[in-house]
């Protein structure tokens, strides 16, 4: 155990005993007879410390100290523009400015060939030949005419103790007055206590390498240390009405409404949630609220569902008791994203090499409402519900983007000095084909600009990364690389090409790229679509003999279908996907008493189909991909074949399928609780949760429990499940909360 | 001075051959009939089973304090638990100076009006559910079977009205403790319960719901962690159905249904109290069987004397003592009651419970639990619920009906595992927080008993109670 584990362990015991031994205290009974506003005021809150400790020390694959990539010796070469062609080939051959018949990329660039007279036969231009330039940061073994190296990345893979912690403070008070109105709030605010324990990347560190990072000027979480606790979008850095939030603290309102109850009908007008649906973490009827996967992503105690996740929005809630048996409840609120954890934060899963933008604020989504409502009977041991969302999707799709960034490329190695030299004469002609009016004075910056990249230490290197990071995204490397090319005009006019599905193409031209760039940072957007959610789902509690395990079992299921949802593509295309997606769910809920001793055993199974999307909301298209190395040599992500002619996107085929088995078994009064969840993707991945909570008083309580994450379970490509993108997450959970 | 006309054991003998014939209670005249008639109990007994000093041998007067000095000389007149408690665990009782003798003291008013004048009129029908025998309809209020001649209409008593008042909301404090006596928990709960049949006012059916008993809701308001939980349990008349439970738990933040027969969990942490022990009839009649009655006899009972409507702003109770911290009782204040019964039940319908047999105490002047213990199913004993109750008056305090007359009702309740050593003390007070006031009768103001309904009493208002 290390030291910094130590502490943690020290200081938190240290909590525990303090606040326990002054538990006895706050014990008193508390007064009744508060008012406010002549209402009645009530409050109560809670004192939380909690850590997540890492027991694999590996960190995300999606950030930088976590790549596979890392300190590993990879040979490059660049691609030739320039290729052989061969008619019969899948590799389309096309006409140059000189009038050949060329297959671009097909091949990489000879031996004692400078780049620039390359340029010069290709383009008919007439720019010098590149001098010898030193090897740059990562490059070793480098050619003569700086057009093959090996790259080794200078960013080193560190080991993380601590992923995650937070001092969490709860405070809800609530006003009643006797006319039936009522106030009700909550004020959560966390604070993470410096990046003590974490493993912060910071671009800072790397800013002399070709000046630095300049998203990171523009957008908080890509500037310096990992923004924790911070939701900024483009163009607003606190969007978000009920929170105030930055980089290690937030502080918000899940909470903040004032409630109207008039005999059988219940108004809400204010800030809060609403939970729809009888499965649990499967969100099928769940459909109201993002998530915030923030804080512990949605990695905390499985039984606590998304207690803590569940996003809050402004907006009138009705619900209406219609009859002894019916409940109609329809809501009207913001529109709110889900909120995915900060580039290089614990639990990111986007890598970190791609800037993802926002579009939430940008769009005037923000201005949007999503509304829906649901109708649920319940008739004794049968229940039935039926609902209906117009929402915009708070998953929202994602297509890759401009960059918009105009900083050349590096005239530090002889690619990106040739390609710089003979950017104006490429601007030119791009000018006057599509009517733009780049200037011609910052190398191919204004090209780039237009491209989806931007030049960045700590970017994409060599060409194995490619295949690797698509793959681990779901996407498609190969038609995500055409789609980048042949959607961007300015990326066509610096030679770049769709290579359809020649692999070989794709690495040469990447490594061609990469060389040149010394490292490329792509820039993608999220932007969030309009779709109607229709539900529908039904229960029943069986009757068996009594005490026997068919007695009593809890069965519901439910299904919706959602028409024409747009989903991201798995090329990242600028026209979004779109299809249709169905959901089926399934859940069995079983309190048996195994002892007398003890009180019941809660036991839960549930099943989940979905046609399209896996459970994060990514196509299953984009699902199972290999990776390309030549000669399988290079394998970034362990379990995930590595060879010349890699399956790319096989996707799953039936749609997804998971499952989850949960136990809750008590001890006697409750005081202790010990509880296993699963969560299975029948793809081979798997999430074991163990854990007990300890009551030692009313007042204290602690959590410890074991998230234990596999993504290749039955030996396969780790890439075929979605736990793949937090399968480094073995941790050992503790909370210690004290209440009042 | 007071001339002994019947030997010491006479009592005894007779109220043996009444269990032994099933007949109803009662020494030297039938209890009941003596009550309706006299107002007061004393023509119904002897002396004998009226003085302390008599069934103590001069060992316990009134006034005395009742712990491990004097224990053994009341141990036949209290349950086996609450031995225990007082001789080994310091717990102690005060003898109150007067006893109850009139019956108005012993039921709320509507209630006794109703068990009057409905005396007679209930029968079992074939399915052994409780009716009008007139109309075969649901009963009509009050207690059923008033003379209680056999375990069965004991309990359909207990069971047919909880709260003896056609709505009852009762603000509540838990005092939790551990096996070392130390205070463990804290909770402040609100338990409502609306009777839609077995009214004592008004309509004899409510809201039209002639198929039900009642409508009955628990929620937490503290502390945080469980502020918000809560649970619906709406109960069919037919006393062989379970009754449904619906239950929002504040980390799903919706309303999840529940197995019928998970009645004998606790329903938060840490707390002794389970949907079965509520008033000692907390499931359905005929979910339990093997019911009788195995005796008759004296008891000491918590009758009056611990409203603490005067003496605590919120009629909260602390007279905490004993227990290894002098924290998990609460002291009683009890009287000699002349005959108690005692009822055996098994829970049959549940073969899985934790309860092998419960003993159910229950006055037989008016019909209401006195004590109740329950016996694991090896047979040893478990759990104790101890209640007191009474009218609310305290000194010149007296908290009033529409009648005029003092409210009656529990005040203070203990459960205690012996085995684990957990106790659970109820206070049943004035207000918890959130402002919650314990009440007995529907304000108009807030829409009378549908506002109550509305408000406390469906999904969507436990889902409304219920956390954010």
């Amino acid at each position: 155990m290390s030291v910094r584990v130590k502490r943690w362990f020290g200081a938190t015991a240290i909590v525990i005993a303090a606040a326990t031994a002054g538990t006895a205290g706050a014990q008193e009974l508390s007064r009744t007879d508060r008012k406010l506003f002549g209402g009645d005021l009530s409050f109560n809150g809670q004192f939380r410390i909690e850590a997540a400790f890492s027991t694999s020390g590996r960190m995300s694959a999606a950030n930088q100290f976590g790549l596979g990539s890392n300190n590993r010796r990879i040979p490059r070469s660049a691609g030739n523009p320039v290729g052989a062609c061969d008619p019969f080939s899948s590799n389309a051959c096309e006409y140059g400015d000189t009038g050949l018949l060329f297959a671009p990329w097909t091949t990489t660039i000879d031996q004692g060939v400078n780049p620039s007279t390359i340029l010069n036969d290709l383009l008919n231009v007439n720019i010098p030949l590149s001098p010898v330039f030193p090897p740059t940061r990562g490059v070793e073994q480098l050619s003569p005419t700086g057009t093959s190296d090996v790259f080794r990345r200078y960013i080193p893979t560190r080991d993380q103790d601590v992923n995650y912690h937070l001092l969490r403070f709860e405070f809800q008070p609530t006003i009643n007055w006797p006319n039936g109105w009522s106030f009700i709030s909550r004020i959560r605010a966390v604070y993470n206590p410096n990046d003590y324990g974490y493993q912060s990347f910071s671009y800072n560190r790397y800013k002399d390498i070709n000046g630095g990072f300049e998203t990171g000027k523009t957008l908080r979480q890509y500037d310096g240390k990992p923004d924790q606790l911070g939701y900024e979008v483009d163009g607003e850095q606190r969007p978000l009405l009920f929170e105030y939030s930055n980089n290690d603290f937030m502080v918000d309102l899940p909470a903040f409404f004032v409630q109207w109850t008039n005999g059988n009908l219940t108004a809400r007008l204010g800030n809060q949630s609403v939970a729809w649906g009888q499965l649990l973490f499967f969100r099928i009827m769940d459909t109201a609220n993002g998530l915030d996967l923030r804080r512990h992503l949605f990695l905390d105690r499985a039984i606590e569902e998304f207690a803590d996740e569940r996003m809050s929005a402004p907006g009138l809630r009705i619900t209406w008791q219609a009859s002894d048996n019916i409940v109609l409840d329809a809501f009207g609120q913001q529109f709110i994203p889900t909120i995915v954890p900060n580039s290089n934060t614990t639990y990111n899963i986007v890598d970190s090499r791609f800037i993802l933008h926002d579009n939430y604020y940008k769009n005037d989504n923000n201005k949007d409402i999503n509304y829906g409502f649901r109708l649920k009977g319940e008739f004794g041991n049968y229940n039935a519900q039926l609902m209906y969302t117009s929402r915009l999707n708070q998953l929202g799709a994602i297509r890759w983007r401009k960059s918009g960034i105009n900083k050349p490329l590096p005239s530090s190695n002889t690619l990106g000095f040739a390609f710089n030299q003979a950017c104006p004469a490429l601007i030119l002609a791009h000018n006057a084909q599509y009517g733009t009016n780049l200037a011609t004075d910052n190398g191919c910056g204004p090209l780039l600009g237009e491209t989806a990249f931007e030049v960045a230490p700590g970017g994409l290197n060599v060409a194995e990364e490619w295949f690797d990071r698509a793959s681990y995204t779901k996407l498609d490397a190969l038609e995500g690389l055409a789609r980048v090319i042949d959607e961007f005009p300015a990326a066509t006019t610096l030679l770049a090409r769709p290579v359809g599905k020649n692999s070989v193409a794709a690495y040469n031209e990447l490594n061609a790229f990469f060389i040149a760039s010394e490292g490329l940072h792509g820039h993608v957007e999220r932007s969030y679509f309009r779709e109607d959610v229709f539900g529908v789902g039904g229960g029943f509690v069986t009757e068996g003999e009594p005490g026997s395990l068919f007695d009593q079992i809890i069965i519901n299921v439910e299904a919706t279908y959602t028409p024409d949802r747009k989903n991201t593509s798995v090329d990242l295309r600028q026209r979004y996907d779109e299809r249709d997606e169905v959901q089926a769910g399934l859940v069995m809920e079983k309190y048996h008493r195994f002892s007398t001793s003890l009180p019941a055993t809660y036991m839960v199974f549930q099943y989940l189909w979905q046609k399209e999307q896996s459970l994060e909301g990514l196509l299953l298209d984009g699902y199972g991909s290999e990776n390309y190395s030549p000669g399988g040599q290079y394998k970034l992500t362990k379990g995930v074949p590595t060879n010349d002619d890699p399956k790319i996107t096989p996707g799953v085929n039936g749609g997804a399928h998971y499952v989850v088995l949960a136990a809750l078994l008590p001890g006697p009064q409750y005081i202790f609780e010990y509880s296993i969840a699963a969560l299975i993707d029948v793809q081979g991945g798997m999430l074991v949760q163990p854990g007990v909570q300890w009551k030692p008083r009313g007042n204290v309580t602690i959590n410890a429990f074991y998230n234990y994450l596999d993504s290749d379970v039955w030996g396969n490509n780790p890439n075929k499940s979605f736990v793949s993108f937090i399968d480094f997450a073995d941790e050992f959970c503790l909370r210690f909360g004290y209440q009042f | 001075m007071h001339i002994r006309k019947y030997d010491f054991d006479y009592s005894r003998r007779v109220l043996m051959e009444k269990v032994a014939l099933g007949l109803g209670g009662g020494v030297l005249a039938p209890a009941w009939s003596t009550f309706a008639k006299d107002g007061e109990i004393n023509k119904a007994y002897p002396d004998e089973l009226r003085s302390i000093e008599a069934q103590t041998k001069g060992k316990v007067k009134p006034g005395d304090i009742i712990d491990t000095k004097n224990v053994e000389a009341v141990k036949h007149l209290i349950d086996p638990i609450m031995y225990q408690q007082i001789s080994k665990m310091g717990r102690r009782l005060k003898m109150r100076d007067k006893v109850t003798t009139n019956i108005e003291d012993m039921f709320p008013y509507a209630y006794l009006q109703s068990t009057l004048k409905n005396w007679g009129k209930a029968s079992f029908d074939e399915t052994g559910n409780v009716v009008e025998t007139a109309t075969k309809g649901p009963w009509i209020g009050g207690s059923a079977f008033p003379e209680c001649k056999t375990g069965q209409e004991c309990m359909a008593n207990l069971t047919l009205s909880w709260g003896r008042h056609d709505m009852s909301q009762y603000a509540v404090r838990s005092n939790d403790t551990n096996p070392d006596g130390s205070q463990a928990y804290t909770y402040d709960l609100y338990w409502t319960e609306l009777n839609t049949t077995s009214r004592t006012e008004g309509e004899p059916v409510w809201g039209g719901y002639k198929d039900r008993l009642r409508f009955q809701s628990v929620f937490f308001t503290a502390p945080q962690e469980q502020a918000g939980a809560s649970f619906l349990v709406p109960w069919y008349y037919d006393q062989r159905k379970f009754p449904d439970i619906y239950g929002y738990l504040p980390q799903f933040r919706r309303i999840r249904q529940f197995p019928a027969n998970q009645r004998f969990e606790p329903i938060v942490p840490g707390i002794n109290f389970f949907l079965s022990d509520a008033w000692a009839a907390g499931d359905p009649l005929l979910t339990w069987g093997n019911t009788k009655i195995i005796s008759r006899g004296p008891r000491l009972v918590a009758l009056g004397g611990n409203f603490r409507g005067k003496s605590h702003p919120n009629w909260e109770n602390h007279s905490f003592h004993g227990g290894g911290k002098g924290k998990t009782f609460i002291e009683f204040t009890v009287e000699l009651a002349p005959e108690c019964i005692c009822v055996e039940s098994e829970p049959t319908g549940y073969p899985r419970a934790p309860v092998g047999k419960k003993h159910v105490w229950v006055d037989a002047r008016n019909h209401m639990i006195v004590q109740y213990v329950t016996y694991d199913r090896r047979g040893e004993l478990w759990k104790q619920v101890d209640p007191s109750f009474g009218p609310q008056v305290e000194g010149d305090f007296v908290n009033k009906d529409r009648h005029g007359k003092p409210h009656w009702s529990w005040t203070q309740v203990h459960f205690h595992d012996i085995q684990a050593n957990r106790m659970s003390a109820f206070h049943h007070v004035k207000q918890i927080s959130g402002g919650y006031m314990s009440r007995y009768e529907a304000p108009a103001a807030e829409g009378g008993e549908k506002g109550i309904y509305d408000k406390f009493l469906t999904q969507a208002a436990i889902a409304r109670l219920g956390a954010v």
